[in-house]
C-alpha cells in the first residue's frame, strides 16, 4: 500500500548502498554482469512474501506488457527456443530499455556521474529484484490485471462517451454535429479507437448525401432545407468514393486488429467477427475493380452502420460499470463492508461475546479480508466511502447523545467506540482516510452552520438541535485531529508518523477549519491549533493564538452550553466585547492597509512580467484533473470553453457565502449592511435595471466584477471599501 | 563476423568495424577545416546510422572542441524527446555508443509526430530553417565581419525512411543542404537500400562538390529482426519521455522506478499559466474551436515563441504536459523541466501526436480519468 499523498517513501534495499564517486564504467560492467543469470529463475518462484509492498504495480505491468512484447516478437523466429532462453531473451530485452531511460535520464545536460552511479544501480536493483520474481505480490494480482486492462482513451469519463454515443445516433441533426466534432477532438489526441473513427466519417458522409438529408428533412423540414443549400456541390460520384473509403477503412481497420495470423484471409477474419460480406466486397470492387455504385455503398454505409452498433457501440455501453445507478449500489456495499468490520472488531473488544460465535483465529482473517476489500472500495471510490463512514458516525454520535444526555458525557456508547475503532484500523492502512474524513467533516459544518442561519430566522425553536450537530461535529473533528497526530505507520521500514503529511495539505485544513469555526467554538479552535503544532510551525501557533485572543472576548458570548444567562448581564457583556472588537478590527485594518501597499498582488500573480509561475501549493493529483484541497483523488475539470454563464454566478455565490460566513451571523450583516449603503457605497447608475435580478439570474459575469450585491442592488466596490465593509460587518455583531 | 554489433543486449562494447573508423577518419581528419565538413548519413532503418552518427561525432571532437549536430529523425531523436528536429552543439564525448542522450538542443522545432509523412512540407521546411540558422552561426565564409565566431563541422542525422515519400523528402534535404560528405549505409537486403551512386543528383549536375562514402551495415548478417525493432521502437520513446520529464526533479531526488516517477509528476507543483495569454495551436488536426480544452486535457505539447515573421517556424523551448486546465480560473497548468527563465518567453503551445506514455497516467489511487477500465478488448 504506498500513499498516495506522496509521504516520503525511500527505496529501501540491502543491495544498494549507493556510493556516489564510483565510475560509470565500472557501473556498466557490473550491470553488465548482472544482466545474464546463468540460470534464469524457473517461473515457479513467484510467491507471496511480506515484503511485497514494494513492487510496483505499474512497474510490473510494464515489465509484462514488455515481456508479452519481447514473447511475441521472439517467438515467431525462435519457436524452437526453450522456455529458459525466451526467459532469458525476455530479460536482456527489458534490460536494454531501462538502461535506455537510465543513461538518456542521466546524460542530460551537464551531468555529474555520480548520479549515475546512483540512479542507475537503484534502478538495477529494484529491477533485478523485479525479474527475479521474489516479490512478486500475491494480493496484488487482482489489482494489477485491472491496471493492466486500463487502456488510454479520449474521453475523461463514461459520461462523455455516452454523450457521443446517444447523440451519434440520433435524429437531431444538431446532437449528431455536436458528437461528430466531438469525435474530431477526440481524434486529436491520437488514441481514437477506430470503430469511432468509421462510425464518425459514414454518418459524417451520410450527412452529405441528399438521400439521407431528405429522409432528415421530412422531420426536421426548416434544417433540411438550409443543409440541402450547402451540399448540393457533391457528384454522385465523389460521394460514392467518400462511402467506398470510409467502408474500406472499417474492414481493414477492424480486421487487422482481430486477424492475428496473416495466413487466415480478410474474408475468414472478417466471417469470424459477424462482418456483412457485403462490406468485404465493397473493399474488394474498390481497390481493386471498378467503383461501386452509389445506391450499393450507400445500402452498406447503413448496414455498416448497424454492424457497428452491434459490435461496439451496444456491448461497450453494456460493459461500462456502475451505470446509471453507480453511486447507490457502491454505497451500499461500502455500507455493508463498514458494519462488517465494525461488527469484527467489536466482537474481538468483548472476548466472552466471540468465543460464542466464532473462533478468535478465524475473526482475525475475516477482519483482515473485510479490511483489505474495504480499502480497496477507499481508493477507488473515496468520496462516496467518506461519505457513508461519516454518516456511520454521526448517526453513532447522535444515538449516544441521546442515550446518555449531556451532563453524564463520560459513559460513551460503545456503537461509537466500535467506529471509531473502525476509523483507526482503515487509517492505520491509509491514513489520508482522516484528511478525507476532516474534510468531509468541515465541509459539514459549513452547510450546517449555512442551515442553522437559515432555520435560525425562520424557526427558532431548531436552532438547539442544529448547533448540537455542529457540537458533534467538531468534536468529532478534534477526535479526527488528534488520530492525525499520534498517526504512526511502519512502512518501508520506516516509521512514519503525522510529521510526513505534506504541509500544504495541512495549511489548507486549518485554512479551511479557521473559515468555517464560529468564534466560540472552542473546540474547533482547539482542533485549529493542534493543526499548528503538527504543522510544526512556532509562529503559525503564536498567530494563531493571537487571533484567539482578538475572538476571546467575543468566545464569552453565551453559547448553548449555559443559555440561561441574564439578559442585563448578557447585553452589556454584548456591548463591552463589541467595543473591544471594534478597537482591535481598527487596528488590524490600518495594518493590512499597510501591508496591502507595501505588497500589492499577493494572490493570483497573474499580473506583472511573469506569465508562467509555479503553483505555490499543490495537492497531488490525476493527470488530466484539478487538485482537490485534500487528497488526491482530483476533481474533474469542465473543459468547455464558455463555462462563465452559469457558473461564474455560482462562484459568485459561493463566495458571497464564504464572506458571509466569514461574518459568523448573516441576519444582522443583511438587514445592517443599508446602513453602510449610503456612507460608503456609491449606486452605480447603469446597474439600476440589473437591481430587479436576481442573485441567480446574472447573466453577464463581466458586469458584476468589482461589485457586490447589497440590498438586491450591485454596488461598485473597491478594495478599501470591502475592508470598510467588512470590519463593520464585524463590528456590528 | 567479428564486427558484430548486438543491439538487444544493452551492453555499451559496440564494436565499430574497421571500416566504419576508417570512414570516420578520413571525414574528419581529410577535409578542411574551413569551411568545415558538413556530413549527412543516410540509409535504410535499423542500418545503424545513429551509431555511426555517434561514433563519428566523438571522432569529430578529437580535431574539434564542438560539432554541431543535426537530427532530423523525428521518430528517434538522438537529444531530444521524439517529435522534434534539433540543432544541438556538442562539445563533449558520447561515452555510451549504444544509447541517446537528453541534450538541450541550441534550437529545435516540434513536429508533433514520429514521421514525417504527417506532413512533409512542414517537416522540410523545418530541417532547412535548422540549417540556415547552422549555416549562418557556424559556417559563415564571411570571415572579416564575423570573427568571433568559430566555424564548426555538421552531422544531419536522417531517418530511416527511404521510400516512397521519404526518399523524396531524403532527396530534397540532401540538395538543398548539399553536405560536404553524405554516408550511405547500406544493408544485406538490397531491395530496401537507397539507390547505388549520387541518387540525389539530377542528371548531368555536377559532382565533386560532395564526396559519397558507402559502408555496410554491421548488423548485416542479423535476420528477422525488424520487427523487433519496431516493437521496441514505442517503448523506447515512451521511456524517452520519462526521462525527459524526469528532469524536472532534482537530480539527487529518490526516483528510482517509473512508478515513482509518474507518483512524482501527479505530485509536482505545475506552473500555471493565463489562458488568454497563450495560443493554442493543432499542428497535424483541425480542433473544433469550441472543444480545444478536451483536446489539450492530459497531452504532452511542444512549448514555443510565436514568431513574428512566419506561421510555421516557431521555435520550440521543450516539452510540457498540460495536467489541469481551470476554466474559472483561465488557467492552464503545465509541468514541464523547462527552467523558467526560457519558459517566460513561451506563448504557444503545439499540440501534435506524440502520446503521453500511459504508465504516467496510472498513478495508484491517482489513476488519470484518461485511463479507462473497461473498454471492450475489440476497440
Amino acid at each position: 500500500m504506498s500513499s498516495r499523498i506522496g509521504f516520503p517513501l525511500s527505496f529501501h534495499s540491502s543491495q544498494s548502498p549507493a556510493s556516489s564517486s564510483q565510475p560509470p564504467v565500472f557501473l556498466l560492467q557490473l550491470r553488465r554482469f548482472s544482466i545474464d543469470p546463468p540460470y534464469p529463475p524457473p517461473p515457479a518462484v513467484i510467491s507471496a512474501t511480506p515484503t511485497s509492498d514494494r513492487v510496483s504495480p505499474t512497474l510490473l505491468t510494464t515489465v509484462c506488457c514488455s515481456s508479452t512484447v519481447a514473447t511475441s516478437c521472439y517467438s515467431t523466429p525462435l519457436q524452437t527456443e526453450t522456455h529458459g532462453a525466451r526467459r532469458r531473451n525476455i530479460l536482456r530485452h527489458r534490460n536494454h530499455e531501462l538502461h535506455i531511460l537510465n543513461s538518456s535520464v542521466d546524460n542530460f545536460g551537464l551531468i555529474q556521474q555520480d548520479l549515475t552511479a546512483k540512479l542507475g544501480k537503484r534502478l538495477w536493483v529494484s529491477m533485478d529484484s523485479l525479474l527475479g520474481f521474489e516479490e512478486v505480490p500475491g494480493e496484488n494480482e487482482e489489482e494489477n490485471l485491472s491496471t493492466y486492462s486500463r487502456k488510454l482513451v479520449p474521453w475523461s469519463t463514461w459520461n462523455e462517451w455516452l454523450f457521443v454515443s446517444q447523440s451519434l445516433f440520433s435524429d437531431s441533426p444538431d446532437s449528431v454535429a455536436a458528437a461528430l466534432s466531438r469525435i474530431s477532438t477526440w481524434r486529436s489526441k491520437g488514441c481514437l479507437p477506430v470503430v469511432i473513427e468509421v462510425t464518425a466519417s459514414i454518418i459524417e458522409i451520410q450527412q452529405k448525401d441528399p438521400y439521407f438529408i431528405k429522409n432528415q428533412s421530412m422531420d426536421a423540414s426548416v434544417r433540411g432545407t438550409e443543409n440541402q443549400l450547402n451540399l448540393v456541390s457533391l457528384s454522385e460520384e465523389a460521394l460514392a468514393m467518400l462511402y467506398c473509403m470510409a467502408i474500406m477503412r472499417l474492414v481493414n481497420g477492424v480486421v487487422e486488429k482481430t486477424r492475428k495470423k496473416t495466413e487466415v484471409s480478410i474474408a475468414v477474419a472478417a466471417d469470424a467477427i459477424g462482418l456483412p460480406r457485403l462490406l468485404i466486397d465493397i473493399r474488394h470492387e474498390g481497390s481493386h475493380r471498378e467503383l461501386p455504385a452509389l445506391q450499393m455503398v450507400r445500402h452498406a454505409s447503413a448496414k455498416a452502420l448497424c454492424w457497428l452498433k452491434s459490435y461496439y457501440w451496444e456491448p461497450q455501453e453494456k460493459a461500462i460499470p456502475f451505470q446509471g445507478d453507480i453511486s447507490t449500489s457502491i454505497r451500499k456495499e461500502i455500507k455493508s463492508k463498514l458494519r462488517g468490520l465494525a461488527f469484527n472488531l467489536e466482537m474481538k473488544q468483548n472476548p466472552q461475546l466471540e468465543s460464542a460465535v466464532v473462533k478468535p483465529k478465524r475473526l482475525k482473517t475475516k477482519t483482515g479480508k473485510t479490511l483489505k476489500v474495504l480499502i480497496q472500495l477507499y481508493s477507488t471510490f473515496s468520496s462516496e466511502f467518506v461519505s457513508v463512514l461519516l454518516e456511520f458516525l454521526l448517526k453513532a454520535m447522535r444515538s449516544s447523545d441521546l442515550a446518555f444526555p449531556k451532563n453524564s458525557k463520560k459513559s460513551s456508547s460503545s456503537v461509537l467506540d466500535g467506529w471509531k475503532l473502525t476509523v483507526a484500523k482503515i487509517s492505520n492502512k491509509e491514513p489520508e482516510l482522516l484528511l478525507d474524513l476532516l474534510e468531509a467533516v468541515l465541509e459539514k459544518i459549513k452547510t450546517q452552520v449555512a442551515l442553522e442561519y437559515e432555520s435560525q430566522y425562520f424557526l427558532p425553536s431548531d436552532h438547539k438541535m442544529e448547533s448540537c450537530q455542529v457540537a458533534q461535529l467538531s468534536s468529532l473533528f478534534a477526535w479526527l485531529v488528534d488520530k492525525l497526530n499520534g498517526i504512526k505507520l511502519k512502512r518501508k521500514g520506516e516509521v512514519f508518523s503525522g510529521k510526513h503529511i505534506p504541509k500544504g495539505v495541512l495549511m489548507e485544513l486549518l485554512r479551511k477549519c479557521l473559515l468555517v469555526s464560529a468564534p466560540w467554538n472552542k473546540r474547533l479552535l482547539d482542533s485549529a491549533t493542534n493543526l499548528a503544532q503538527l504543522l510544526d510551525d512556532d509562529s503559525l501557533v503564536k498567530k494563531l493564538n493571537k487571533l484567539f485572543f482578538v475572538n476571546a472576548p467575543i468566545s464569552s458570548i453565551p453559547d448553548e452550553e449555559n443559555p440561561n444567562h441574564s439578559a442585563s448581564e448578557d447585553s452589556f457583556n454584548q456591548a463591552e466585547s463589541l467595543r473591544e472588537a471594534s478597537r482591535k478590527l481598527e487596528t488590524i485594518k490600518l495594518r493590512k492597509r499597510k501591508n496591502n501597499l507595501a505588497s500589492n498582488p499577493v494572490d493570483g500573480n497573474v499580473g506583472g512580467s511573469s506569465r508562467w509561475t509555479v503553483v505555490s501549493s499543490w495537492t497531488p493529483c490525476p493527470i488530466g484533473m484539478l487538485p482537490r484541497s485534500i487528497g488526491c483523488s482530483g476533481r474533474p475539470s469542465v473543459l468547455d470553453l464558455n463555462p462563465e454563464n452559469e457558473p461564474t454566478s455560482e462562484e459568485l455565490r459561493s463566495k458571497e457565502k464564504c464572506e458571509l460566513n466569514n461574518s459568523s451571523q448573516k441576519r444582522e450583516a443583511s438587514s445592517d449592511i443599508h446602513h453602510l449603503d449610503n456612507s460608503i457605497v456609491k449606486k452605480m447608475k447603469d446597474t439600476n435595471d440589473k437591481s430587479q435580478l436576481e442573485t441567480e439570474d446574472v447573466e453577464s459575469p463581466e458586469g458584476i466584477k468589482g461589485r457586490l450585491l447589497i440590498g438586491g442592488i450591485w454596488k461598485n466596490v473597491g478594495e478599501e471599501e470591502l475592508s470598510a465593509i467588512q470590519s463593520a460587518v464585524r463590528i456590528l455583531i | 563476423m567479428s564486427s558484430f554489433l548486438e543491439l538487444e543486449n544493452s551492453s555499451p562494447n559496440i564494436f565499430i568495424p574497421e571500416e566504419w573508423s576508417e570512414a570516420a577518419e578520413s571525414i574528419v581528419f581529410d577535409s578542411p577545416t574551413s569551411p568545415p565538413p558538413v556530413v549527412l548519413i543516410c540509409g535504410a532503418k535499423n542500418c545503424g546510422k545513429s551509431t555511426f552518427s555517434r561514433h563519428l561525432l566523438n571522432v569529430f571532437l578529437r580535431r574539434y572542441k564542438k560539432v554541431v549536430y543535426l537530427d532530423s529523425d523525428v521518430g528517434q531523436p538522438e537529444f531530444t524527446p521524439p517529435g522534434f528536429l534539433s540543432l544541438t552543439v556538442v562539445d563533449r564525448l558520447i561515452p555510451d555508443l549504444s544509447t541517446p542522450c537528453l541534450k538541450t538542443p541550441e534550437r529545435c522545432f516540434f513536429f508533433g509526430d514520429i514521421s514525417s509523412k504527417r506532413d512533409p512540407k512542414a517537416y522540410l521546411s523545418y530541417a532547412n530553417t535548422l540549417y540556415d540558422y547552422y549555416h549562418k552561426e557556424y559556417n559563415s565564409f564571411n570571415k572579416t565581419e564575423e570573427l568571433a565566431k568559430i566555424e564548426l563541422p555538421l552531422i544531419v542525422n536522417t531517418p530511416g525512411w527511404v521510400k516512397g515519400i521519404g526518399y523524396e523528402i531524403l532527396v530534397d534535404m540532401l540538395k538543398y543542404i548539399a553536405p560536404s560528405h553524405v554516408v550511405k549505409i547500406n544493408i544485406s537486403a538490397e531491395s530496401k537500400n537507397l539507390p547505388a551512386g549520387e541518387f540525389w543528383l539530377e542528371e548531368e549536375e555536377n559532382y565533386g562538390t560532395t564526396s559519397l562514402i558507402e559502408i555496410r551495415s554491421a548488423r548485416q548478417d542479423e535476420f528477422n529482426r525488424s520487427i523487433l525493432v519496431q516493437k521496441d521502437t514505442s517503448l523506447m520513446r515512451d521511456l524517452r519521455i520519462m526521462a525527459y520529464f524526469r528532469q524536472c526533479f532534482p537530480r539527487d531526488c529518490n526516483i528510482t522506478t517509473i512508478k515513482e516517477l509518474a507518483n512524482a509528476l501527479a505530485s509536482h507543483p505545475p506552473y500555471q499559466v493565463p489562458i488568454s495569454s497563450i495560443k493554442i495551436r493543432h499542428l497535424h488536426c483541425q480542433v473544433p474551436s469550441d472543444q480545444i480544452f478536451y483536446s489539450l486535457n492530459a497531452t504532452i505539447v511542444g512549448l514555443a515563441t510565436c514568431s513574428n515573421n512566419s506561421e510555421n517556424s516557431s521555435w520550440c523551448v521543450g516539452l510540457g504536459i498540460v495536467r489541469g486546465i481551470d476554466t474559472f480560473k483561465g488557467l492552464l497548468y503545465v509541468i514541464t523541466p523547462v527552467p523558467h527563465g526560457t519558459l517566460e518567453k513561451v506563448d504557444l503551445l503545439l499540440q501534435g501526436f506524440i502520446q503521453i506514455p500511459s504508465c504516467l497516467l496510472q498513478v495508484k489511487g491517482c489513476i488519470s480519468p484518461y485511463m479507462c477500465a473497461n473498454i471492450l478488448p475489440t476497440s
